[in-house]
């Protein structure tokens, strides 16, 4: 098993921080070029692409690193994976050769129906168990390691054995894989359930971190839902800066997918990163 | 006794199908808690999730119909769409094949007199959604037929091309479908469409074929309707010609290999069934 990531990091460059590409915002990146080091594309949204748009995306591939970020593949699914949607995220990887591939700690099908949410997982040794067989699966199939994500969570299921930090932990131990460690959804979880975010960044090793994610949450009839639709708020990025202070500087991708901003928006938070990224180092 | 992981998986699923199941499901399922909120209830926000994500989906994938039907009559046949055919795959673009159907007899129930019509216009918005996803492939051209000795031409298997799809409804609507596909399809998909639609009378099926940057548009008359359906079926073009001769005496195969040549719509499946 390969430990390294499919493709390198464009330049060893400071610049580690970047937004996720949508393609509402497509033709204006091609024109202002912004100065961001790292672009994430959601596989699932490159399946179905127009050869033109790929070859565009492809041309953006000169000059930014490519992150690989999934939503579909359902890491948790106790009857295991879809193969063929496998098979596309391979067919992807192998088009764009992404620095970064990462899906998240959650399941979205049962019984050949598939579910487009992340849908949390019970944090028992049966789930970890099914979820390291699947990882493993994965990186065999693309033949390198994937970071996997921690979620925001509306409901939990009661019979956990472990903190999700442990889950994270013990499957990064047997599969190798690394962990890509969003704020947000820490920041949406202690609003919904009082969990402890630093307790999580304190759990984690160390050496699997290699990526972080900021975003913004919305509150919607009570609850806090990890919209991606407002800007990064200041607690999530306090706890970018503690994030920052225990793992060292890291690739950061800013996401951002409903009521989308002007780029230059989303650009200025990438650029606060960058900033907090330089004081890091 | 914990449930397995498997039977909270499915648990969960049957409650997110039949929303308004999940407070049964929640309590009977042990083990769903919300924070501040009730497992129900924190189950709702995942049956909105989805539910807001498919119809997003659906959205994207018929915006004429959309349009046309109407934000009621398009919304509540979303819902009955992702009750009766939840998705099977993680990638939702493939999500939506069933809904011209549940277009229209959800339209039908509302007594809408365009239901057909509505489910002809998403058919066709369907076909042109899934031919970006399918792997073009070299047509076989016209200089490739020239170039072909007589007596290869009985034995010839032709089908269409990878990024051809044909549609052929049952409803007797097409011409005015056509047109108003035409008239209002490249502002609403962003793909420039339609360099042109060339009918003889009336048209009675369609074929999509995308080509770099844009779709072209054939009406199809009954006749060749049935020539390229019964090659859809099996490859022998002597059996498709001899098919539709049998009922349509005066089929002008050479008329619509032409404008299938000029589409770039048609390939040569070789002897072990390959495309050529």
């Amino acid at each position: 098993m390969s430990t390294s990531f499919p493709g390198s990091l464009r330049k060893p460059t400071p610049l580690l921080a970047g937004v996720g590409l949508r393609f509402a915002h497509l033709a204006d990146f091609e024109a202002q070029r912004p100065d961001v080091g790292l672009l994430e594309l959601h596989t699932e949204n490159l399946f179905g692409l127009s050869p033109s748009v790929h070859r565009r995306l492809e041309a953006l591939r000169g000059d930014y690193a490519f992150s690989l970020h999934g939503v579909g593949l359902s890491l948790g699914s106790a009857q295991g994976m879809d193969p063929l949607h496998l098979a596309k995220i391979a067919r992807q990887i192998r088009r764009y050769k992404p620095s970064l591939v990462s899906e998240h700690l959650a399941w979205n099908r049962a019984d050949g129906i598939s579910v487009p949410d992340l849908l949390p997982l019970p944090m028992t040794k049966e789930a970890l168990q099914t979820v390291s067989r699947n990882v493993q699966q994965v990186q065999e199939a693309i033949g390198t390691v994937i970071a996997v994500e921690n979620i925001s969570a509306y409901a939990r299921w009661t019979q956990a054995e472990m903190s999700e930090a442990s889950f994270l932990s013990e499957l990064s131990l047997r599969t190798g894989c690394k962990l890509l460690v969003d704020l947000n959804n820490l920041h949406v979880n202690q609003l919904n359930h009082g969990d402890a975010p630093l307790d999580f960044l304190e759990t984690i090793p160390h050496a699997s971190v290699v990526e972080f994610h900021l975003a913004g949450p919305s509150e919607i009839a009570g609850a806090w839902i990890d919209t991606h639709a407002t800007p990064v708020p200041e607690p999530v990025w306090a706890l970018y800066e503690t994030a920052l202070r225990r793992f060292g500087p890291l690739p950061t991708i800013v996401e951002w997918d409903q009521d989308l901003p002007a780029l230059e928006e989303l650009v200025a938070h990438a650029s606060r990163a960058q900033r907090l990224l330089k004081q890091a180092a | 006794m914990m449930p397995t992981l498997a039977e909270c998986q499915r648990a969960w699923i049957g409650a997110l199908r039949q929303p308004e199941d999940a407070i049964r499901y929640a309590t009977a399922v042990a083990g769903w808690q919300g924070g501040q909120r009730s497992g129900a209830q924190a189950l709702a926000v995942y049956v909105n999730n989805s539910r807001a994500t498919l119809i997003q989906a659906l959205s994207l994938s018929y915006p004429l119909s959309l349009r046309h039907a109407g934000t009621s009559l398009f919304h509540r046949a979303a819902v009955r769409c992702l009750r009766d055919y939840p998705p099977r795959s993680g990638d939702l673009g493939e999500y939506g094949a069933d809904f011209p159907a549940v277009l229209r007899d959800t339209a039908a129930e509302m007594h809408r007199d365009d239901a057909a019509w509505l489910a002809d216009l998403a058919r066709c918005e369907w076909l042109l959604d899934q031919l970006p996803r399918k792997t073009a492939h070299p047509a076989w051209t016209r200089a490739d037929s020239t170039a072909l000795a007589p007596e290869h031409w009985l034995g010839l298997r032709l089908s269409l091309a990878p990024q051809a799809a044909c549609f052929i409804g049952d409803e007797p609507a097409y011409t005015e479908l056509a047109e108003a596909f035409m008239a209002q399809a490249s502002d609403a998909t962003g793909f420039p469409l339609c360099e042109y639609f060339s009918a003889d009378g009336e048209c009675e099926g369609l074929l999509l074929v995308a080509q770099t940057g844009s779709v072209q548009l054939l009406g199809l008359r009954a006749d060749e309707c049935a020539w390229v359906a019964r090659l859809q079926d099996s490859p022998s073009m002597m059996a498709a010609t001899e098919a539709t001769l049998t009922r349509w005496p005066g089929f002008d195969l050479l008329s619509l290999l032409s404008r299938l040549f000029d589409a770039g719509a048609l390939l040569r499946i070789t002897d072990d069934g390959e495309m050529e």
